[in-house]
């Protein structure tokens, strides 16, 4: 397997650029380990690793006579960063080459799984309706059918209840929540390797990270429909006027 | 086996027939519906608990009528469980009871795409309505991209007799039409599956229809 690799860093951050060329009679799976320290930020779709990457590396399938090129970034540490075109190198190696193993085939449950889980979607409710009181946000459904029994349990899954926060104290919970996830994704703004690092490893990795940006913007629409409520409710204390002389002559 | 029960559109009946087809088959039948379940639950654990690392799936079925292992029913459970292992989930417990028949959600997202993945065939539940048979084309569309052969496909909820012929050419599988039946309806709620309580009706015989087409499959 015939196999070169570049590497441009970026913002302290290395993207790796690995080729593989199969020169052998024979379809050949070569894995490719990351030499660098920082761990592997590898391609994803919809939060899903792409097929065949892990923090270590990827794991490609080259055809005969077939080549293939893959990318990863790859964050910097302090000893690397001092002279990136000099202290990296290589950036990655083959650790093996051989015959092609069950998970990475296409047809290979694992891979429809993961296949699946890339391309349709999150199917979970987002976090927003989650954090508004746990307790209250429960389902509360029954598979009852109607007196004619033309209808099933899908039907009669009711809805789900989510509250608001009623209490002034629940109102200040959930904007503090609000305050903590923004207040992590700022720490990463501008963050050291090392700084960064250690944010990732407090908050479940990238992977968790990424959870949580996706919740900040959740949390951007809630509060904008809040902004919403709170400018309506403004102008309609404004509007209102007591007819307090009428009121005193009825009371 | 792991059969997955799936139709696309929500409300045509695919609990319904999950249910019952389980119940026929001898197996276990799983609510899949992460977000909205609505198969007969109990106290223990669930398939929310599952997807968190709480219980193995074998601990969750609840015994019945019909087995089921049912899935929770709050949100923040529908949050955390982790739709990536649904598929170990279900293929440890086809291990130990087999069918197991996956009562798939509505809508075409990775809680339905994960069941397909790993099912080694799929049943498509609509209803002669066309909304309802346009999403089953898309989930048979999903199927095949997945590897899951469509068995049959249950057409739920017939008043008057539908163009079994066009749904068949349109589907690609042949078309058990399951009759309006009160005693259906009643069968998950109740937990009197249809094969107890009328075997000899229509519906009965659709169901056993279907049943053994499964096991043909």
């Amino acid at each position: 397997m015939q196999f070169d690799w570049s590497v441009d860093v970026v913002a302290g951050v290395a993207l790796v650029t690995v080729r593989l060329r199969n020169e052998t009679g024979l379809v050949r799976e070569a894995r490719v380990r990351n030499e660098l320290a920082g761990p592997v930020l590898p391609p994803r779709r919809e939060g899903t690793f792409e097929a065949g990457w892990d923090r270590e590396g990827v794991t490609v399938v080259v055809d005969v006579g077939d080549s293939a090129v893959r990318g990863y970034a790859c964050p910097l540490d302090d000893a690397d960063s001092g002279d990136p075109t000099g202290r990296i190198e290589p950036p990655a190696t083959i650790t093996s080459v051989d015959s092609p193993s069950d998970t990475t085939s296409p047809g290979s449950p694992d891979s429809a799984v993961n296949h699946a889980r890339r391309s349709l979607g999150d199917p979970r409710p987002p976090r927003a309706v989650v954090e508004v009181g746990s307790e209250a946000a429960s389902l509360d459904q029954s598979a009852s059918a109607d007196e004619d029994g033309t209808s099933d349990g899908d039907d009669e899954a009711g809805e789900a209840y989510v509250s608001r926060p009623d209490t002034p104290d629940e109102v200040d919970d959930r904007l503090d929540s609000v305050r903590e996830r923004v207040a992590v994704l700022e720490s990463l703004d501008g963050a050291s390797v090392d700084e960064a690092t250690e944010i990732l490893c407090a908050h479940g990795g990238l992977s968790g990270v990424e959870a949580l940006a996706s919740s900040v913007e959740e949390d951007a629409e809630a509060l904008k429909v809040d902004a919403a409520d709170t400018e309506s409710l403004t102008e309609r204390i404004a509007e209102v006027s007591l007819p307090i002389d009428g009121l005193r002559r009825l009371a | 086996m792991i059969l997955a029960v799936c139709g696309g559109k929500g409300g045509v009946g695919k609990s319904t027939v999950a249910y019952n087809l389980a119940g026929a088959l001898d197996g276990v039948v799983v609510d899949g519906d992460l977000g909205m379940a609505n198969l007969p639950s109990w106290g223990g654990p669930t398939l929310h608990d599952v997807l968190a690392g709480r219980a193995a799936i074998h601990e969750c079925i609840r015994g019945g009528p019909v087995d089921v292992v049912p899935c929770g029913r709050s949100l923040a459970g529908a949050r955390a469980a982790d739709v990536a292992a649904l598929g170990g989930a279900l293929q440890s417990l086809s291990a130990e009871r087999a069918p197991v028949v996956v009562d798939c959600p509505a809508g075409l997202r990775a809680d339905v795409g994960v069941p397909l993945a790993v099912a080694d065939a799929a049943v498509l539940v609509t209803a002669p309505e066309p909304y309802a048979l346009a999403d089953a084309l898309r989930t048979r569309e999903l199927a095949r991209e997945l590897d899951a052969g469509v068995c049959c496909v249950v057409c739920n909820r017939v008043v008057d007799a539908p163009p079994t012929a066009t749904i068949r050419d349109v589907l690609g599988a042949p078309v058990v039409v399951l009759p309006t039946d009160p005693r259906v309806g009643r069968s998950v709620a109740a937990e009197r599956p249809v094969y107890e309580v009328s075997p000899e009706s229509d519906a009965g015989r659709a169901l056993e229809d279907a049943a053994r087409r499964v096991e043909r499959c």
